[in-house]
């Protein structure tokens, strides 16, 4: 008997001993499209691509839904004609890639999709847990998603992964700061600042990194450098309490 | 479902049923999931949409509007007879109304009763997280259109989006900002024109210190207004941001010698 699940997106889920869906392998959507059966690349047509995309970051969904997302500029019954091709031509290639029950759309549970790696290692760094090596390996990683792809759902969720990512980020380098790691939590607030120089917190987080190993050079050269870089971009200071945050060590170390 | 998502999915309800109106109506026992026979669904779904009882007659002429009381009566018996025979025994009645019985749980009642704690004021530590299903929830019943469905679709969407703000805003007062902006995004995202939205995330950017990613999103906010409605965001949006190369400089205090010359490069 299949046992059903309710996961964290408050949807039903097939347990993975369930052979339909058993497919292993990954999808990955940062940085580009790229299709696993196994270990194997794949190569599927455009609307296959969109379908799959869909499905792995957003999660399974009503059909309706889908077929909207797919498909905005036409009317409803022939958006879902159009899912059904297409659903059709994935089966008879890709079996056991997407599942269906009633009427919704599931990837399979055994595709690992980088998105949700990026999603739990998110949300383990929230919860003051480091992350594993793959989820850490896919935060740092450079690519946005699905690049050149301008769907509006594909805009939102780039947007939406990118502050995940920052913020998560951001975090981490706050806990390896919190257990004593400076090096390292130096190195992911770089690499928060190389993948988006104008966000102020990461930058202020590298600020306090230095204040914290009492390199206050360091710290001031940081804050001209955003200072500098505000100003040229979006003709802005940075904010008081950072000014304030430096006057203070600065006033501190000379006194003593 | 990667291993880490198989973790995090637990059985559904150990205590009684479940009526899954998002995604459904599907009604769920345990871990064992039921469908709704087909000819019973809108019964179901009008039924759960109410919190108190239904009047039979009423259900019957929303249900059955074409023809007479005597066969729109017929058809609501059939369907309750239908449901009773698959074993689904979710909904009572009397001789007058209908109405889920009180041990069955109902899903979409879960996240209107979190959105209303969080709108009214009245949320707790365990409400500041966005409640899974929202999403399900932007879209009640999709593809189907009659007029019960549709007042209520629309209600419920616009209390989801009332709450995401709320809850990015209280999340803001907590210094829970990657949440916040988050919470913020998701309302965006479902509703991109909607200026509320736009300016919780705004004010969520702006309370990390991030007025970089402020500007983005106003950039990107008053490009779409133009480009679908013609119009500029509201003034009161724009000063939340200030007026650039202005502010801040006449806001921090004045700089001790050593620092001004380091900080004049």
């Amino acid at each position: 008997m299949v046992q059903w699940y309710r996961s964290e997106r408050g949807s039903f889920r097939r347990s993975a001993d369930d052979p339909v869906l058993a497919v292993r392998g990954s999808l990955d959507l940062l940085g580009g499209f790229r299709l696993c059966v196994g270990t194997r690349p794949v190569d599927v047509p455009g609307t296959v691509q969109r379908l799959l995309a869909l499905l792995g970051v957003l999660g399974d969904q009503p059909r309706t839904t889908v077929a909207g997302s797919l498909w905005p500029d036409v009317p409803e019954h022939q958006a879902r004609a159009s899912l059904r091709t297409a659903l059709w031509r994935l089966h008879r290639r890709l079996p056991v890639l997407v599942g269906y029950d009633d009427d919704r759309l599931a990837l399979s549970a055994g595709i690992d999709v980088d998105t949700q790696l990026l999603a739990d290692g998110a949300r383990r760094i929230g919860a003051g847990v480091i992350p594993s090596d793959e989820q850490h390996a896919v935060l740092r990683r450079r690519g946005e998603l699905l690049p050149g792809w301008y769907e509006d759902w594909v805009v939102l969720e780039r947007e939406r992964c990118r502050q995940l990512r920052l913020h998560a980020l951001e975090t981490l380098a706050a806990s390896l700061a919190g257990s004593g790691r400076i090096a390292d939590a130096i190195d992911v607030a770089c690499e928060v600042i190389g993948i988006e120089p104008l966000r102020e917190s990461a930058h202020r987080v590298l600020i306090e990194l230095h204040l914290a190993e009492d390199n206050v050079e360091e710290a001031l050269r940081q804050f001209g450098a955003l200072r500098r870089l505000l100003a040229r971009e979006i003709g802005v200071e940075p904010s008081t309490d950072l000014h304030e945050l430096l006057a203070l060590r600065s006033f501190s170390r000379r006194s003593s | 479902m990667s291993a880490a998502e198989l973790e995090d999915a637990m059985p559904v309800g150990d205590d009684g049923p479940v009526l899954h109106v998002l995604g459904g109506p599907c009604v769920s026992v345990g871990a064992r999931r039921v469908g709704v026979p087909e000819g019973s669904k809108r019964l179901v779904a009008f039924v759960a949409l109410h919190r108190r009882p239904v009047e039979r007659r009423h259900a019957a002429g929303a249900l059955w509007p074409i023809g007479d009381d005597c066969r729109a009566a017929g058809n609501l018996r059939s369907s309750l007879w239908r449901l009773r025979g698959a074993g689904i025994d979710i909904l009572d009645a009397d001789k007058w109304s209908l109405w889920v019985r009180e041990e069955v749980s109902v899903d979409i009642r879960a996240l209107s009763d979190w959105a209303g704690r969080l709108v009214g004021g009245a949320a707790s530590d365990l409400d500041l997280r966005v409640e899974p299903g929202w999403e399900d929830a932007l879209d009640l019943l999709p593809g189907w259109y009659e007029e019960w469905v549709l007042l209520e679709r629309e209600r419920l969407r616009q209390r989801m989006l009332h709450a995401l703000e709320t809850l990015s805003h209280r999340l803001v007062a907590e210094r829970r900002f990657g949440e916040a902006v988050e919470a913020a995004m998701l309302a965006v995202g479902a509703e991109p024109l909607r200026e509320s939205a736009q300016r919780t995330l705004l004010e969520a950017h702006l309370a990390e210190g991030n007025r970089g990613e402020g500007w983005r999103g106003l950039r990107t906010y008053r490009e779409l207004l133009r480009r679908e409605l013609g119009v500029e965001p509201s003034p009161e949006l724009q000063a939340l941001l200030g007026e650039p190369a202005v502010r801040g400089r006449g806001a921090h205090r004045p700089v001790h010698g050593y620092r001004a010359r380091v900080l004049s490069c």
